[in-house]
């Protein structure tokens, strides 16, 4: 629209005004992010009588000392995640494929019944308790890793996208391999999955942000077992009982005499740990959710 | 080369239902390919289903969900005469209509505001930044609530201690959470929501413009008449597949942010976070059985409602 006018004096004033609005939220996107950074680099003590600030008063490393000593549960947990979400993102792109492929195909005749049984999971669910009921008494669930990651393998929403999408491949180019002999396994593989790329690459991000971030799974079924708590849970634990760590490090209880334990600066360090990766990570990989967004939005 | 001869499946002769042992091997790949999501859907969907006999029984966990005995609507009867069915079911749809409002209006406001930029740059930065909070977790967010709100330490009660106001207790108040709620629930939802949009208003056709310019439409009739009614189909299916979630609470936000600050919870205990803390804390497992069950029947009708609606309204918007 703004290559069609020249501006009247009402839309600059309106121009600038959004504009400073805009710069205003983003700067709040990022500023929270700064604050817990700069906060778990400062000293506990200035943390306590000053609060949380970006530029640190005083500096210190003591919260990360206190984190990464003893039996480096983050450590540990971090490994959890890295695991979870790779066979969770694996897993469920496989299954998610073979589905979405099969759901595409108009020479399955059961396709109808399916996508309803796929879709229906959306619209209506048991609820919390018979899940976690069931999760546990029929697939003893309680306690494993496979908890963490087979919930969560087989999202209706995500196979329905992929469906979509491969529908719009042209038959003929179907056709033309089952002329040739192809089988479906052989179409889907070296023919689909190859053109379909750019919603298998988001999808795979959508999954593997949905493991990166889970800790839900985590609170119903690893509660009672630490050694295989995910970051994100991790960090909830330490922030909820600052005491947890205390009891957990070793070399700590040693160090502190007499001193109290650096919770807050403890808290601030773990949450910077905890979204480290995905800033790492986001330059990279966000061109990819904005392409499936853009792609979702414009299709419908 | 295939070494039978390839039977034209347009030929009636050829139909695959006429031919059993055809059928079978035309289809069984796609059984195959069914199988691993068709198998994990069952166990961690359906069958669950079958656990929605737990809302009519008195569950004990010796004698198994089937050895349980049945108490009828018991259940039912205990969380609706109880305070907290009206003022959970209140809450949850009130902070959703909240998020939903809210989120959506200015991720409009946004859009256009974008749209209006003439440097790309400033627009794809704008859009880079504020799409990051999308990827964090609510637990990561609820400590960066802390951050700010902590009463004891948090940069919003400092900087108005340095201003010369009072700190406020901000975990205190009840009343201040749904606004609390909406502006991190916005926070963190906007940058995805632009990006919808804007993809949106790129896909409007130039000509509506020039030719409204040409009958001499300034930039708000432009936006009146223009902008805002081709942006209508999105902002109406993207509304309406959310008010048919409005009767689901999200528990992580709950949890993370809210957790075990009780004197919160007249403003911010929803459905799915009071089903949580009864099966957790109080050990029974009927009653939040039946709120669940309560819960998704009434989500059922909604999603099915708006998604009726959106689909009248734009055929490929809905979810079926």
């Amino acid at each position: 629209m703004s290559e069609v006018l020249t501006r009247t004096t009402g839309e600059k004033i309106f121009v600038f005004v959004s504009s400073l609005i805009l710069v205003g939220f983003a700067a709040l996107c990022i500023y929270p992010l700064l604050l817990v950074i700069g906060s778990s680099f400062t000293e506990e003590l200035t943390l306590l009588r000053n609060g949380y600030h970006i530029i640190p008063s005083k500096i210190s490393t003591f919260a990360y000392t206190v984190i990464f000593s003893g039996n480096s549960m983050m450590l540990r947990a971090y490994l959890v995640s890295i695991v979870v979400t790779s066979l969770g993102t694996v897993g469920a792109l496989l299954v998610g494929i073979m589905m979405a492929y099969a759901l595409s195909r108009e020479a399955f005749h059961l396709r109808k019944f399916f996508n309803f049984y796929v879709v229906f999971t959306l619209l209506f669910s048991a609820g919390l308790v018979p899940w976690y009921i069931v999760c546990i008494t029929v697939w003893h669930l309680k306690g494993t890793l496979a908890a963490l990651i087979l919930p969560m393998m087989v999202n209706g929403f995500n196979i329905m996208l992929l469906r979509n999408f491969m529908r719009t491949i042209p038959s003929e180019v179907i056709e033309s391999a089952q002329i040739d002999g192809a089988s479906e396994f052989r179409i889907a593989a070296s023919i689909i999955v190859p053109m379909s790329t750019p919603a298998i690459a988001t999808i795979g991000l959508f999954y593997a942000m949905a493991y990166w971030n889970d800790w839900f799974l985590a609170l119903m079924y690893v509660d009672n077992t630490p050694r295989l708590y995910p970051i994100q849970y991790l960090l909830r634990t330490i922030v909820t009982n600052a005491q947890y760590v205390a009891q957990n490090s070793k070399t700590l209880q040693g160090a502190m005499g007499g001193l109290s334990l650096p919770a807050e600066g403890v808290k601030m360090a773990a949450c910077v740990l905890a979204i480290g990766p995905l800033v790492l990570v986001y330059p990279f990989v966000q061109r990819y959710f904005v392409q499936g967004l853009r792609l979702g939005a414009i299709k419908g | 080369m295939a070494e039978e001869i390839w039977h034209d499946p347009l030929k009636a002769e050829n139909a695959v239902h006429s031919r059993p042992r055809h059928y079978l091997r035309s289809q069984w790949p796609f059984w195959v390919l069914l199988a691993p999501g068709v198998l994990l859907l069952f166990a961690f969907v359906y069958l669950p289903m079958f656990g929605i006999v737990l809302a009519f029984k008195n569950f004990h966990i010796d004698q198994g969900i089937w050895g349980s005995p049945w108490v009828g609507l018991e259940n039912f009867k205990f969380f609706f005469r109880s305070e907290y069915a009206w003022r959970a079911t209140r809450n949850t749809v009130f902070l959703n209509a909240l998020f939903i409002s809210t989120g959506h209006l200015f991720a409009i406001f946004c859009a256009i505001a974008l749209f209006e930029v003439r440097m790309v740059w400033f627009r794809r930065g704008i859009q880079t930044i504020t799409y990051f909070p999308s990827f964090l977790s609510w637990v990561t967010i609820g400590v960066l609530a802390l951050s700010v709100f902590s009463p004891g330490q948090g940069s919003l009660n400092s900087l108005l201690s340095s201003l010369g106001f009072k700190p406020v207790q901000w975990y205190s108040w009840p009343s201040l959470w749904p606004g609390i709620l909406t502006l991190l629930n916005t926070w963190k939802g906007a940058g995805v929501l632009i990006v919808i949009y804007i993809a949106a208003l790129t896909s409007v056709n130039h000509e509506y413009y020039e030719a409204a310019k040409i009958d001499g439409a300034n930039f708000w009739n432009l936006t009146r008449h223009v902008t805002l009614p081709h942006l209508a189909p999105t902002v109406v299916v993207l509304v309406l597949m959310a008010v048919g979630n409005i009767f689901r609470g999200d528990t992580q936000m709950m949890l993370a942010i809210v957790d075990q600050q009780s004197q919160l919870y007249p403003t911010t205990d929803v459905l799915d976070f009071f089903v949580y803390r009864s099966l957790t804390k109080s050990m029974d497992v009927g009653m939040p059985a039946a709120v669940g069950l309560y819960q998704s029947c009434v989500g059922f009708v909604l999603v099915l409602g708006a998604n009726w609606f959106a689909r009248g309204y734009q055929r490929e918007g809905a979810l079926f």
